[in-house]
């Protein structure tokens, strides 16, 4: 995560994850599990399908598919999702659709430049970064007023004064930007500290729910021998 | 009887010409058979038939491989690329009407679409998914 302090109560947001897990969360919202709002909020069990999937841990589709289906059964506002699923399986099943109203996707339905620009990423160079992290001009980094304590949250968002520094000579504006040097690292290092240990506790739980999975199979077995 | 007739699925084309009788006749007729086929029709009518799919969207992987996006081998190892691709017609109806009757049990999930029996399991999702 690009800034895992972004949190609002018990809901995490989407918008700081890193490059490929805010697209597979993307891909999650509108083709795999797709729902009709807050696609840009991430839940738990959209962290561990992401997770699973970045660390390779094979994920049993047809019972995630089961469950949002059933979820747009119960919940009367949820919109219907998985059209074209459904639609292939009914033709698979021989359900006759020569009269039946029909609707096509078009490019619009397509993810594509579009739907990154939606989710604030810009092309840079042949591929594509996040807005938050296009280098930009350094006059964020350079015009802050030295003497300004630099709180842990909001690195990015520095206020552009515009006039400190200005008088001091030289070496004066050397050694603060290298005293903003080590106060960066810091922060660096802590919020690393802080994502690890984020990793650490996703880890535990998923290991956790592995556990209770194998319990559930033995118990299936079980349940077949009856 | 009863059983039977709940077992129709309210399509459209269905719904459409029971409706141009009058409603009440029916029910007068056979109470019993009639009534919870009634209430499932206009069950369909009043909260499932206009009921709004989420708009279907697909990607092309080639397009994020040609920009350096590395998704493409996370889903392929799921084996969900061929599903993030799928694209091409949908029947908003037949959606509507696989939902109306879906039902989950024991872990399988079942419905019936135009009296066609639907059991989601392992052939469907090897050779649809």
């Amino acid at each position: 995560m690009r800034r895992p302090d972004q949190e609002i109560g018990r809901q995490l947001l989407a918008g700081p994850l890193k490059i490929d897990e805010r697209l597979l969360h993307y891909l999650i919202v509108w083709i795999l599990c797709p729902r009709g709002t807050n696609h840009a909020q991430c839940s738990e069990a959209d962290l561990m399908i992401i997770y699973a999937m970045i660390n390779h841990i094979p994920i049993y589709w047809p019972s995630i598919i089961l469950d949002t289906m059933l979820k747009a059964k119960r919940l009367p506002q949820y919109p219907l999702p998985y059209s074209l699923l459904i639609s292939r399986i009914c033709e698979y099943k021989g359900v006759n659709v020569s009269d039946e109203q029909s609707h096509k996707t078009t490019t619009t339905n397509k993810i594509a430049e579009n739907s990154l620009k939606q989710i604030k990423f810009i092309p840079f160079g042949n591929t594509y970064i996040h807005k938050d992290d296009m280098p930009s001009s350094d006059n964020e980094e350079e015009e802050n007023p030295p003497t300004a304590p630099i709180p842990p949250v909001d690195t990015h968002i520095g206020s552009s004064s515009g006039v400190g520094g200005s008088s001091s000579s030289l070496e004066d504006h050397i050694l603060n930007l290298n005293q903003r040097l080590e106060e960066f690292f810091l922060i660096s290092t802590h919020r690393h500290e802080e994502v690890t240990s984020l990793i650490r506790g996703l880890d535990s739980r998923i290991s956790n729910l592995e556990h209770k999975f194998v319990k559930y199979e033995d118990d299936d077995d079980m349940s077949q021998d009856f | 009887m009863a059983e039977s007739s709940r077992r129709n699925i309210p399509t459209r084309r269905r719904t459409a010409s029971r409706s141009s009788q009058p409603s009440i006749a029916p029910r007068t007729a056979s109470i019993e058979g009639w009534i919870s086929d009634e209430e499932r029709r206009s069950e369909f009518i009043t909260l499932w038939k206009d009921k709004p799919l989420i708009t279907p969207k697909f990607i092309q992987s080639q397009w994020f491989v040609n920009r350096h996006f590395t998704i493409q081998k996370f889903l392929a190892e799921q084996g969900v690329k061929f599903f993030t691709e799928m694209q091409g017609t949908y029947y908003p109806d037949l959606v509507r009407a696989f939902y109306f009757n879906y039902k989950f049990r024991d872990g399988v999930g079942f419905t019936k679409v135009k009296g066609v029996d639907i059991i989601l399991d392992d052939d469907i999702w090897e050779n649809v998914a």
